[in-house]
């Protein structure tokens, strides 16, 4: 609220100003802290927190501090972007891997830095992990998310992100935005937040108290496909869609990726990467240069020291009517992907 | 660069820390170069537009100044208006006239005239046209001396938080504080800042989230019924004050912080029990430059009941007008001027009351009743503000007008949610008299009122850079 000024009270106030100001920033910090470390609240926000992207960074908030800081079996991590947030179940994969923890943190237009910032989370809870990555073209050409941007990360993206052609701004953006989101965790989890009031509206007291069942986190329950004509439209239009994109975000993207991969390599977790299986036909909507520069890429990470990229047949010869749509499964493609991915662990003995 | 991105609060810390580390004698060129910096970064273009009306008002100042005694200062004046009111003319309302006229010339069966220019409204030009043309009027009356120095009068009309939509602020009150050297307080910076954090809550948090509910409702997406009309206009009712009031609120703030004290341009419209009190508490700078600028030289309330009644009605109009180049606007300046001179003959003290002077119950309920036929009067008058066009009028006056509006309370608590708190807020400073409500409270409780509202804030602002709605007059 505005304080008027000039008169001897206005120099009492003035006075009393820093000690109100270090009051709200204390108490400010202390709410934080408290709000995104209450058991609480974090299991509501992981039940409630269904498929809607906004709800990604409460998603991965919450999974990741419900976590047990002692846990003697490092988890398996899944990351990746909405293909694998569909596409694996956590649940059936840990119980083919003999209850081994499996967390799926696929990521609603998922990429390298967003993936980054998952592990700077995780750090706290499972510095010991294997991760398995899911990966496609696309993910090497998006943008960053400020609520996916950690501070430690802003230099190495500073540097590789696209300044030129008058983008400077919004880059700038970009960057101050993020840093605000590290400041505040509300703000980082603002949209989950404001998501979560819309999806609760009138439901709000049976969740409270826990009587409203989960939200489900996939987004395909059942076991829906496109039809051949339907599909092939579909790729006309991506196809379209790509035309004349820039590629700016791939210097950025190839970085973290590669920051990741060694990151994990110095830490001795063992990282399974993998092309995440698009339905028979998908050929030739990623061209050019995202397309060489993804398999450069992988190629790339295999040369590291722990690092494993699948081989080309483990996801071979799904059939399309485990397809929801292009790229994403539906409930059948998801038991399917996952029990091959739980055979492909246990080849990898990961 | 809205005041509600983060480029504005980047830039407006850049250029307090200057103002802050040089010495005063270089604060106005700082701020100078910072106000075009700001006007140029919606169209660098219109820059060279604003320093030549600035130019040409400074000089024609001075030979107004000169030949004033001599009575020859009439032309001057009226070359400094024929410019100011040619731009406005030429870049707001050209293409209206022309468009009104080739669509009355198509009904009588004649061919259009044809004419239609391609060209953008320069930012806030019927803001900074009005502030020049009440310098050049206040130098031709003899109130105030012309300003001597260009780069002063420059920052006079550029003055960053009030160049793009006021407040309108006069040369009497804002020169001298351009002219004299200005010390920058603490107390200005803390006590302006705090304003500006309340404006943008009004703007970020109310405005435009409101805005959503207005938008479904006038475009035709939500409940069709009286009730849901009601709540639409209900909802852009506290939009358009949000909105701008927190436009106006940055606006003070920020120039406080700068050290300088603009005019206060909202007093609780919302609480007034007649329309001519509503115009003395809503865009205060507007409505008061409009009395002195235009109402008075009309004629004013000399020379009797009618003809003051047409002055109204003129006035309103033509400030109907002044807010956009439509007949949507004509109609609710015209709307207006038609209450206010309806109102006149029953002017008296009761009918512009405020609480305060009510002592008893009844008196207090007859204030209550006059305040809400106001609001609703007020809300009608709005309906005619944000219609697109005169077609769509006709079902949202109708389901405004029906009783059975009323019965949209469903659309309530959405509402009351997003109003209550402003409502009790103002209530407040209006029964205390006082903006700074914060003052009174003691410091433990000042800290847990500024957490709760970071907290609104953050969860509940919206950050996608709305245009405030009178960036577009």
């Amino acid at each position: 609220m505005p304080l008027s000024t000039s008169s001897s009270r206005a120099r009492g106030r003035l006075a009393r100003l820093p000690v109100i100001l270090a009051a709200v920033f204390c108490a400010f910090v202390l709410a934080e802290s408290g709000i995104w470390n209450n058991a609480w609240w974090l299991t509501f926000l992981a039940r409630y927190a269904g498929h809607d992207s906004d709800m990604d960074p409460a998603w991965v908030t919450a999974s990741v501090r419900l976590l047990p800081r002692d846990n003697p079996d490092p988890p398996i991590v899944l990351l990746g972007s909405s293909q694998v947030r569909e596409g694996l179940d956590a649940g059936s994969l840990e119980a083919s891997l003999g209850g081994r923890r499996c967390l799926n943190l696929g990521l609603s237009g998922g990429s390298p830095t967003d993936m980054l910032a998952v592990l700077a989370d995780l750090d706290a809870r499972a510095p010991r992990r294997s991760l398995v990555i899911g990966l496609s073209p696309q993910m090497f050409d998006r943008e960053p998310k400020s609520p996916f941007v950690r501070f430690r990360d802003m230099p190495m993206i500073a540097r590789t992100c696209p300044w030129g052609d008058g983008k400077a701004p919004d880059m700038a953006r970009m960057l101050v935005a993020a840093s605000f989101c590290n400041l505040s965790p509300t703000l980082r989890h603002k949209d989950s937040i404001v998501e979560l009031i819309d999806n609760l509206e009138g439901r709000l007291p049976e969740a409270l108290a826990f009587r409203l069942p989960p939200f489900e986190r996939f987004k395909s329950m059942n076991e829906h496909f496109l039809s051949e004509e339907a599909f092939m439209r579909r790729v006309v239009e991506l196809k379209a869609d790509e035309i004349g994109e820039e590629r700016e975000w791939m210097g950025v993207q190839g970085a973290a990726f590669l920051r990741l991969l060694r990151a994990e390599s110095g830490r001795g977790n063992p990282v399974l990467l993998f092309d995440f299986p698009m339905r028979l036909g998908s050929d030739g909507i990623f061209h050019g240069p995202l397309e060489s520069f993804y398999w450069d890429f992988l190629k790339e990470g295999d040369g590291i020291p722990g690092v494993a990229v699948a081989e080309p047949g483990a996801f071979a010869g799904l059939d399309v009517r485990f397809f929801a749509d292009v790229s994403h499964m539906n409930a059948s493609g998801r038991r399917a992907m996952t029990l091959r991915l739980s055979e492909l662990l246990n080849r990898q003995g990961l | 660069m809205l005041f509600n991105t983060l480029d504005f609060w980047l830039f407006f810390a850049a250029v307090l820390l200057g103002c802050l580390a040089l010495r005063p004698s270089w604060r106005n060129p700082l701020l100078l170069a910072a106000s075009l910096f700001f006007y140029g970064c919606w169209d660098w273009r219109f820059v060279g537009l604003l320093l030549f009306t600035g130019l040409c008002d400074w000089i024609l100042a001075q030979a107004i100044a000169r030949d004033a005694p001599l009575g020859r200062g009439r032309r001057w004046v009226v070359l400094c208006l024929t410019i100011n009111l040619g731009v406005l003319s030429v870049f707001k309302y050209f293409n209206f006239f022309i468009g009104s006229a080739n669509a009355l010339l198509e009904r009588l069966g004649m061919s259009p005239l044809g004419a239609h220019m391609e060209v953008v409204l320069p930012v806030g030009v019927s803001f900074y046209t009005f502030q020049s043309i009440s310098y050049i009027m206040d130098v031709y009356r003899g109130r105030i001396a012309p300003c001597r120095s260009l780069p002063d009068y420059m920052l006079f009309v550029c003055l960053f938080p009030q160049l793009v939509a006021g407040p309108i602020m006069r040369a009497t009150i804002l020169l001298p504080q351009v002219q004299r050297p200005r010390r920058i307080r603490w107390t200005s910076v803390y006590s302006g800042l705090s304003l500006a954090a309340w404006g943008l809550f009004k703007k970020m948090v109310i405005a435009d989230n409101l805005a959503v509910i207005v938008e479904k409702h006038f475009s035709g997406v939500g409940d069709p019924g009286p009730g849901g009309i009601h709540a639409g206009v209900l909802a852009f009712a506290f939009q358009v004050y949000c909105d701008f009031s927190g436009y106006s609120d940055i606006a003070r703030g920020t120039a406080r912080a700068l050290g300088f004290r603009l005019i206060r341009n909202f007093r609780f419209p919302y609480l007034a029990p007649s329309i001519t009190d509503f115009w003395r508490r809503w865009h205060i700078s507007l409505s008061t430059w409009l009395r002195d600028y235009l109402y008075i030289p009309l004629g004013g309330n000399r020379g009797g009941p009618w003809r003051t009644a047409r002055n109204l009605f003129l006035t309103m109009l033509l400030g109907g007008l002044w807010h956009g180049a439509a007949w949507t606007y004509v109609l609710w300046g015209a709307f207006h001027g038609l209450l206010l001179a309806l109102e006149r003959p029953f002017r008296g003290r009761a009918l512009h009351a405020t609480l305060h002077e009510a002592s008893s119950p009844a008196q207090k309920a007859l204030w209550l009743g006059r305040v809400l036929l106001t609001f609703h009067l007020v809300g009608l008058g709005w309906i005619f503000f944000r219609c697109e066009n005169i077609v769509g009028l006709g079902p949202m006056l109708m389901g405004y007008l029906s009783p059975l509006g009323w019965l949209g309370l469903h659309h309530a608590a959405e509402l009351t949610a997003l109003i209550a708190p402003l409502m009790i807020i103002e209530f407040l400073q209006y029964r205390f008299g006082r903006e700074d409500l914060a003052a009174l409270l003691p410091a433990p409780a000042r800290a847990a009122a500024g957490l709760v509202a970071i907290y609104a804030f953050i969860i509940f602002a919206r950050f996608e850079s709305n245009a405030f709605i009178y960036f577009q007059f």
